[in-house]
């Protein structure tokens, strides 16, 4: 669903077009693990995964200092927060699980297998994980296993950009209204400055060329008229 | 995948027939969930959804019944069986072949767990004719985490669970419990499940069924 975003009626709503760019990323993401489903190189996949976790954190780490953190005692906002923890979280275990290689996929069948040797065995459990681990390997099949582990990956993936567009769809309904009646054009303006320029940053303006990469002529023109207003605004404090 | 099979070796390989229905079905229910929206997808939705449900819950309930662990201590105990462990000789590759074939049932457990996973997104969160895009979201990722995980369960019972038991069951007893997973019984139409199955195998595969000369009512 890309529906062009037309107008922007406070500052803050420039979140519309940030997120329909993060949307756009997750979706190649998600479209590129599904063509590897089945084997084959990983390589533009953990490419694009990359680009998704920076910007993201980027993101979520300047909502919590500079839109969150100002609506104090706010469920929304706090909600708001342990949303961008979990989202953390659920990212970390996908790398977690990317690091563990090819065969990851067979992490429960190793865990009931050890589970039922342990009453049997409980000395040389350790030594037995790999031995358990080739067996299941040599009678699965190596591809099959590759696929399996796969499989899992492409799950967590699903998993994380439903998470993530869950987080993007109760940001804009439960905290954007609370930013737009909290907070004055002028600071709402702030907020959108620390989500669109790293200061920093060697290159400043990383994330707000990203953004603009992602959307549509019309949205670039909104996005561009944004601008002009934080240069005003910086100009005016300067 | 959805590669066409042309031959089974003994009559317990029918297994394999069920499970690429259990798949294809499920992918029919993926791609319905894709297009969720309307008032007619929707009901489109819940209507595959059902069908697959029903299958995939009456496989388990036979499946735990004909080829749990227990059930394979009873095979080993009818006159001329082979016992399990009398094939299986010791060794941590036995034990880890044993464990996995056992797991089984487990499997069946979780993946019913999962179902109702889906059946909770569709109850609870629409009470409506058509379908907001976050609940079609949710809705297609439960189908494909239920997919996934029935796919790595089909995969384990066909390498662990399948070749224990067809080295020790006779091919006769082999065809009886093919039977008794191809009709229901209980049911007062016997022939639904065969016609679940069938509708989703090529002619050719129909056929190898036909040629187990499985009857409905053939006598134990
Ligand atoms: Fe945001
Ligand atoms: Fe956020």
């Amino acid at each position: 669903m890309t529906t062009e975003i037309t107008r922007l009626d406070s500052p803050i709503d420039v979140m519309h077009l940030m997120h329909k760019a993060f949307r756009q990323l997750s979706e190649r993401m998600e479209l590129e693990m599904f063509r590897r489903q089945e084997g084959g190189d990983l390589s533009a996949f953990t490419a694009l995964f990359e680009i998704w976790a920076k910007r993201i954190l980027f993101h979520a780490t300047a909502e919590d200092a500079y839109m969150t953190a100002p609506l104090v005692d706010s469920q929304p906002a706090r909600d708001n927060e342990a949303e961008h923890a979990e989202l953390a979280q659920q990212a970390g275990s996908l790398v977690a699980f990317l690091e563990k290689g090819d065969f990851a996929g067979l992490e429960a069948n190793v865990k009931a297998a050890m589970a039922a040797l342990e009453d049997q065995q409980h000395q040389e459990l350790a030594e037995k994980l790999h031995d358990v681990e080739e067996v299941l390997k040599r009678e699965i099949g190596e591809d099959r296993v590759l696929a399996r582990t796969r499989r899992h990956l492409y799950r967590k993936v699903v998993d994380l950009r439903v998470l993530e567009y869950d987080h993007f769809e109760n940001e804009e309904a439960f905290v954007l209204p609370l930013v737009r009646d909290r907070m004055t054009e002028a600071e709402q303006l702030n907020v959108a400055r620390h989500l669109l320029i790293d200061e920093e940053s060697d290159d400043p303006r990383w994330i707000i060329d990203w953004v603009c990469s992602e959307l549509t002529t019309g949205e670039r023109m909104l996005l561009a008229g944004l601008e002009l207003r934080l240069n005003r605004v910086s100009t005016l404090h300067a | 995948m959805t590669s066409e099979f042309t031959a089974l070796e003994s009559p317990l390989d029918a297994i394999r027939l069920i499970h690429k229905a259990l798949r294809s079905r499920g992918a029919m229910v993926a791609q319905i969930a894709e297009q969720a929206g309307a008032e007619s997808s929707l009901q489109a939705f819940r209507c595959a959804f059902d069908s697959w449900a029903s299958g995939l819950l009456y496989f388990f309930e036979q499946e735990d019944a004909l080829m749990s662990p227990a059930a394979l201590e009873a095979e080993s105990s009818r006159p001329g069986a082979k016992s399990v462990t009398q094939l299986e000789h010791g060794g941590l590759a036995h034990k880890v072949k044993r464990e996995m074939a056992a797991a089984n049932g487990r499997g069946h457990l979780e993946l019913t767990e999962m179902l109702e996973e889906v059946l909770t997104v569709l109850n609870g969160e629409i009470q409506r004719t058509s379908i907001i895009q976050r609940t079609r979201q949710h809705l297609c990722q439960r189908v494909l985490s239920l997919r996934l995980a029935l796919d790595d369960h089909l995969e384990d019972e066909e390498t662990f669970l399948l070749p224990m038991l067809r080295r020790s069951m006779s091919e006769d007893r082999q065809r009886e419990v093919v039977r008794r997973l191809l009709y229901d019984e209980e049911s007062p139409e016997p022939h639904w499940i065969m016609n679940w199955v069938a509708e989703a195998l090529t002619p050719g595969e129909r056929q190898l069924l036909a040629g187990l000369e499985l009857n409905a009512t053939s006598a134990t």
